[in-house]
């Protein structure tokens, strides 16, 4: 451990006990450290603005309230995502099975499971009102997103959206160093590739 | 090192994972080819849209209002952590010792609220705090003190307790934080308390500013008002600062009256009694302020209207 992570670390732990002991000054502090990071995180995971809105205060509401299970050995900003990235699925699952009840009630579980996987890819995009406010280059790359598999863009979002490390996604994932950079460097390729596959069919469009 | 490989080197490259050595065969592949350079762009081009792509913080209402929650948490918890048997015959002690109070006094009674799901028109979402997990909010599914509600767009829900109604419009979103007190988060609601001897029902903001309905039909909202965020400043030498002044929304809420009366109480123990067909609200300087409400212009969603 650096000497800047032992300082961080130790703030870290100060602002938590501060926390822990209903200090509301430390948790603005701790709110205002975390907020850009994790909104951008959640939007791009759930694709509401107003449900990300409510995923992002929930975050901090759990996070006083199990302040007691934070192990010192895991980063701040790991484990306040990892409850973000839980919230968030099972916001997506409630989505789904409110979905699949009204569409089908006789589902079975491996066509659920389908629906689920297909439910999560299109909530990354984001919906029409977030799209209509969003720039051109915004709404492809949203697009693109929602194209990936769940478990590819996730660590994708983490990496460039909450700017977290690959150490930090590798505990967040449950999996090794090495897996979490082949996912992000394959879900870039696959990204590159379905902008250039649109780039592709705007430029036919036109010549057309 | 041929073109399969660099292709798989090329992500990491435009992210700096790439060491030295690989990074350096890799850009000598691609001075002689072209199709790998053409792929490189494209690869750069995405790390680059993805590193621009604008971030957007959470608005200065809604960070107040996750400060809010999470006082309003940590206090729920102390309560738990109070009420937490010690030993394994303490609860046996505490209810006995609870029916006994129950028994000779009966003005005291154990203060819990429960509102149940009269009408559900459209999807709202139910978020319960024992389990941290979102569901849909069912029809005549009973809501608890510490649940949150959000509801979707063209939804209603009625929820009742006895003399007491709450009425959620669409796009709102509310706590349930005390007996007989809701935080209202988003959107607008309508409450109505009846009879005589009820008790009051307590509404608040993220400022906690708080509306007490002690009788009567009342719609409460939450209403943007421009404010002047900013002003001068002097250094620690003397000299005076005057940083532009932001013009902001600030978010207040506003209390239309139909029937009854709305007891406001604003963020600086300012007080304001809006009667029958008055609305009240503070404005962007915390002066109180009250205006007429024209006749059937209160709570016009469905179901509402129990007149």
């Amino acid at each position: 451990m650096t000497a800047g992570e032992g300082t961080s670390m130790n703030v870290e732990e100060e602002l938590l006990r501060r926390c822990a002991r209903g200090d509301s000054a430390a948790y603005r502090e701790l709110v205002e450290r975390m907020e850009k990071p994790l909104i951008n995180f959640i939007l791009r995971f759930v694709g509401e603005p107003h449900v990300a809105e409510d995923l992002f205060q929930e975050t901090f509401v759990r996070v006083v309230k199990t302040l007691g299970e934070f192990r010192p050995d895991a980063s701040l900003s790991t484990w306040i995502h990892t409850i973000a990235r839980n919230l968030s699925l099972d916001w997506l699952k409630a989505k789904r099975r409110h979905r699949e009840t009204a569409l089908d009630a006789a589902t079975s579980e491996d066509k659920g499971r389908v629906i689920y996987f297909k439910d999560m890819l299109r909530a990354s995009a984001l919906t029409p009102e977030a799209r209509a406010e969003a720039t051109e280059e915004e709404r492809r790359v949203s697009a693109a997103l929602g194209e990936l598999s769940p478990i590819k863009r996730e660590a994708l979002v983490l990496r460039m959206y909450a700017g977290l490390q690959y150490s930090e996604i590798a505990r967040i994932q449950n999996a090794p160093v090495g897996t979490v950079k082949f996912r992000i460097h394959e879900a870039i390729r696959d990204l590159a590739g379905l902008l250039g596959a649109e780039d592709d069919r705007a430029s036919r469009a036109q010549g057309g | 090192m041929g073109c399969t490989d660099v292709r798989k080197l090329l992500p990491p490259l435009a992210l700096g994972d790439l060491d030295a050595e690989p990074a350096a065969a890799v850009a000598d592949h691609l001075q002689t080819c072209a199709d790998c350079r053409g792929a490189n762009a494209a690869i750069a081009r995405t790390v680059g849209l993805l590193r621009t792509s604008p971030t957007r913080p959470p608005s200065t209402e809604r960070r107040s209002a996750v400060v809010g929650a999470m006082i309003r948490a940590h206090e729920e918890r102390s309560v738990l952590l109070l009420r937490r048997p010690r030993r394994t015959w303490a609860p046996w002690i505490a209810a006995a010792g609870a029916f006994l109070v129950l028994l000779a006094a009966p003005q005291f009674r154990i203060r819990s609220w429960t509102l149940q799901v009269a009408r559900l028109e459209g999807r709202a979402d139910l978020l319960d705090r024992s389990t941290g997990t979102w569901r849909p909010l069912l029809a005549a599914e009973k809501v608890h003190v510490g649940d949150r509600l959000v509801t979707q767009p063209g939804t209603v829900v009625d929820l009742a307790d006895g003399p007491h109604h709450v009425w959620l419009d669409q796009e709102t979103a509310i706590d349930v934080v005390d007996v007989f007190a809701i935080a209202l988060d988003r959107g607008r609601l309508c409450v109505s308390v009846s009879g005589p001897a009820v008790e009051a029902i307590r509404i608040s903001d993220i400022s906690n500013s708080v509306v007490r309905v002690p009788e009567g039909r009342v719609e409460l909202s939450l209403r943007d008002v421009p404010a002047m965020i900013g002003g001068s400043h002097e250094s620690r030498t003397g000299d005076a600062f005057l940083p532009a002044a932001r013009k902001e929304t600030s978010r207040r809420l506003v209390a239309r009256v139909d029937r009854g009366v709305a007891e406001l109480r604003g963020t600086q123990d300012q007080r304001l009694r809006a009667v029958s067909g008055q609305s009240g609200t503070f404005d962007a300087a915390g002066q109180p302020s009250t205006a007429g409400v024209s006749e059937g212009a209160i709570a016009p969603w469905t179901g509402s209207d129990d007149r």
